[in-house]
């Protein structure tokens, strides 16, 4: 796991390169400090990491228009602030977890856990999406089923279009209000859509959608969706 | 009286007759007699009201015996033929008709007069000859000058009072108020003294001088208070200048009566553009003066042929109603700037404890501290003692107005202890030659520092800060200086931390200091500023006579 910690303050910065390797060194291959968001944004374009720590008052700025553009990345983003009342603003545009300072061992286990693949605590209203030039936000809402595509995820809206996000499917997923599930390497449908689970020739299955849309299951998830499902 | 008289130089103890052949004298309106010194008589015929007890009131510069019919009634000091024989007597007499000579119908009025005595001429020998009741010819003049002196006695307590708030509140409007006061207290004084206290003739026209003189000043400092008032722009250039032109108004106008009316009613008249010019740019009370001096010119230009008697009391009064309702008006904004004042030390307390119990300082704070207390215990005692130091030390200056520099510059390395164990960066405050028994309100270098930790992104290592003072004759310059590490290559915008230096300052002194920031990357290199080298200034000046309260 590659990590970034964006913070102005020294010893702060010390203290979670410090937690963080004493909790999952093993898993981690490298951290990187930021004290500026030049410095972060030219980090970021040379190796990009799997997780940002990000303090939002940097140098006395309010960081929370930069968030949006933050959370847009391809990496997970933990907010790590002092103003606890400005959490669910956060979570609302898709951060993976808002750990309060100060913080302790604990907290930061809570959040690595998160990062292991849980839900985050707070599932997002609105995706980031950027798109060139500027930064859309779009509602969890009109997302009628996610579609992996290379690395980045195809969401695609209740309207027909389609927006490209940077983040894979699995780091959408963990973002995502638990009605969604993923039935296929490839595919995040929502639950409730769902209104027959199709048997085809040679044991595969299919999910046909309220919507007349057919979508393959994988097989080593059929058990876990029948279950979900109550059949 | 009569209107016309005849006269004749030279002294006959004949002339007093009633019947004698006076159709060979000068003759001449009463008010045209020459500017003689000279011992004449003066002869008219006087008719005479039915009375209960006849009196004649006579009245002039000069000494007479009065003859009721050839018959001598009463005299005024001692005519003489020359300046040494000559005694001046009082300006007034009231002089009793027996009432066996007292009956209806014209009588003959001779008057021996001398008038050796008087410094200059004036116009004519001011001669004024009454017959009426003897009781209202004596009372009568009393009744005149009641009014008046009612209005004294308000004058004066004004004056003293605008002398006591000088005394507290140094302001020039307090001080020409007060003036404006005595002047015209002393005018009526002036006014009424003749009727009062009653004086040898010789006195009158040092009398008149002396109500031209305050007549002038009155007009004078009329001005110059509304001026003071409504902080009229170049007005000490203003009123000198009008000084000079009332005083040459007063000097080639002629007569008394004429000069004192056209020196107050020009006055006036500039009062009045004043007030107009105070209501044009909106200044607190101007509409007030405008409409007292208005009712006072209208009354001016009334009573304009018995301006002293009939306008200048009520003129006054007037005037003495505006300085009163202006006085009330000045205390409720008084009051009301107090209360501001309590309101804006209330928020400024508030701002600067807030600040340090926000999160943002408070929660970075504590979590650095944490580290420390984790990762070596003893540090993490001694960064928690530097920032409890340091909240002590602001809950102690918040609610000043101002403590010393010594004071200030331990809070701010306070600030810099705890910020060397969030940073990990060492902080040295530099203040050689700063004086630190000097006055400076609290937190002001203090929230200097915190803006250059907070918009800087310092490498490690060592981070100096100066400050520096000069004087001068009158001021206090305070120079901050910051190296600059800009976290993002824009310069900053004034931010909530100089917000709050600039409302301190206007605080403890308003609008008397100045404060200037902005980046200087050295002498050699002034184009290059907001480059990510040099320094940040800030520079702070203060008047010398700050007062300071006795730190807690």
């Amino acid at each position: 796991m590659h990590v970034l910690i964006v913070e102005d303050e020294r010893i702060i910065a010390q203290r979670l390169r410090r937690l963080l390797g004493d909790l999952a060194g093993s898993e981690i291959t490298h951290i990187d400090v930021a004290p500026t968001l030049a410095e972060a944004q030219s980090l970021l374009g040379a190796t990009p990491p799997d997780v940002v720590f990000l303090d939002l008052n940097l140098h006395g700025d309010d960081g929370f228009d930069l968030l949006r553009d933050v959370v847009a990345g391809a990496f997970h983003t933990v907010v790590v602030s002092a103003h606890t009342e400005r959490a669910l603003e956060a979570f609302e545009v898709g951060v993976l977890d808002f750990v309060p300072k100060p913080f302790g061992k604990d907290r930061l286990a809570l959040t690595l856990d998160r990062l292991r693949g849980a839900r985050a605590a707070h599932p997002a209203a609105t995706l980031a999406v950027r798109s060139p030039g500027r930064i859309e936000l779009v509602p969890i809402a009109d997302i009628a089923h996610v579609h992996a595509a290379d690395s980045y995820a195809e969401l695609v809206l209740r309207d027909g279009s389609v927006r490209v996000h940077a983040k894979s499917l699995e780091r959408l997923l963990v973002l995502l209000p638990p009605s969604f599930v993923q039935i296929h390497r490839a595919y995040l449908v929502r639950l409730n859509d769902i209104v027959q689970l199709r048997v085809r020739p040679g044991s595969r299955y299919s999910a046909v959608l309220a919507s007349g849309a057919e979508f393959p299951v994988g097989r080593t998830r059929v058990d876990a969706l029948r279950q979900r499902l109550g059949l | 009286m009569a209107t016309e008289v005849r006269y004749q130089y030279g002294d006959d103890p004949r002339w007093a007759a009633s019947d004698w052949d006076d159709t060979e004298w000068a003759r001449t309106p009463v008010l045209a007699l020459p500017d003689s010194a000279g011992l004449m008589w003066v002869r008219f015929v006087l008719d005479v009201p039915e009375t209960e007890t006849l009196g004649l009131s006579v009245s002039g510069a000069v000494a007479r015996d009065v003859f009721w019919d050839g018959i001598l009634l009463g005299s005024a000091g001692r005519v003489g033929s020359s300046p040494e024989t000559e005694v001046p007597g009082p300006m007034d007499v009231d002089l009793r008709v027996p009432d066996s000579l007292a009956s209806t119908g014209s009588h003959l009025v001779a008057l021996r007069v001398s008038s050796f005595q008087r410094p200059e001429a004036a116009n004519g020998l001011l001669l004024h000859v009454i017959a009426g009741e003897y009781g209202v010819l004596l009372r009568e003049p009393l009744y005149s000058i009641a009014l008046p002196l009612v209005f004294l006695g308000a004058f004066v307590l004004i004056a003293l009072y605008h002398g006591l708030l000088f005394a507290a509140d140094r302001r020039w409007a307090s001080l020409l108020t007060g003036m404006l006061c005595f002047a015209m207290a002393l005018l009526l004084v002036a006014e009424g003294w003749r009727i009062v206290f009653g004086y040898p003739y010789d006195w009158h026209m040092l009398r008149l001088r002396i109500i031209e003189t305050l007549t002038w000043a009155t007009g004078v400092l009329l001005v110059a208070t509304l001026a003071a008032l409504f902080a009229v722009p170049r007005r000490r250039a203003f009123v000198l200048g009008l000084g000079v032109l009332l005083a040459v108004v007063l000097l080639v106008s002629g007569p008394h009566e004429v000069g004192t009316f056209v020196v107050f009613t020009l006055a006036i008249a500039i009062s009045l553009g004043l007030a107009a010019w105070a209501i044009w740019h909106r200044k607190s009370g101007a509409r007030l003066a405008f409409s007292g001096v208005a009712v006072c010119l209208v009354a001016l230009v009334v009573a304009r042929g018995d301006f002293m008697e009939a306008a200048l009391f009520p003129a006054f009064g007037v005037l003495l109603a505006g300085l009163l309702a202006n006085l009330g008006l000045q205390s409720r904004r008084q009051h009301q700037r107090h209360v501001a004042t309590l309101a804006t030390k209330a928020r400024l307390e508030a701002e600067l404890l807030r600040k340090h119990l926000h999160p943002h300082f408070l929660m970075n704070a504590l979590t650095s501290i944490i580290e420390w207390v984790e990762t070596d215990p003893p540090q993490g005692a001694k960064a928690l003692e530097a920032l409890s130091s340091e909240l002590r030390m602001l809950a102690d200056v918040a609610d000043q107005t101002v403590i010393s520099m010594g004071h200030e510059l331990a809070l701010c390395r306070a600030h810099l202890d705890v910020m060397a164990y969030r940073k990990g960066n060492a902080f040295v405050l530099e203040a050689a030659g700063v004086d630190m028994a000097a006055p400076i309100p609290p937190a002001v270098i203090h929230t200097l520092v915190e803006n250059a930790i907070t918009h800087n992104a310092y490498p490690e290592g060592l981070v100096t800060f100066v400050l520096r003072e000069e004087r001068t004759a009158a001021h206090r310059a305070l120079t901050f200086e910051a190296p600059l590490a800009w976290a993002s290559p824009a310069i900053r915008p004034e931010r909530g931390g100089l917000r709050y230096v600039r409302a301190r300052l206007d605080e403890c002194a308003p609008g008397r200091w100045s404060l200037v920031s902005g980046p200087d990357s050295g002498p050699d290199s002034g184009s290059n500023s907001g480059s990510d080298s040099g320094l940040w200034v800030t520079r702070i000046q203060l008047p010398l006579d700050l007062p300071l309260e006795p730190a807690r």
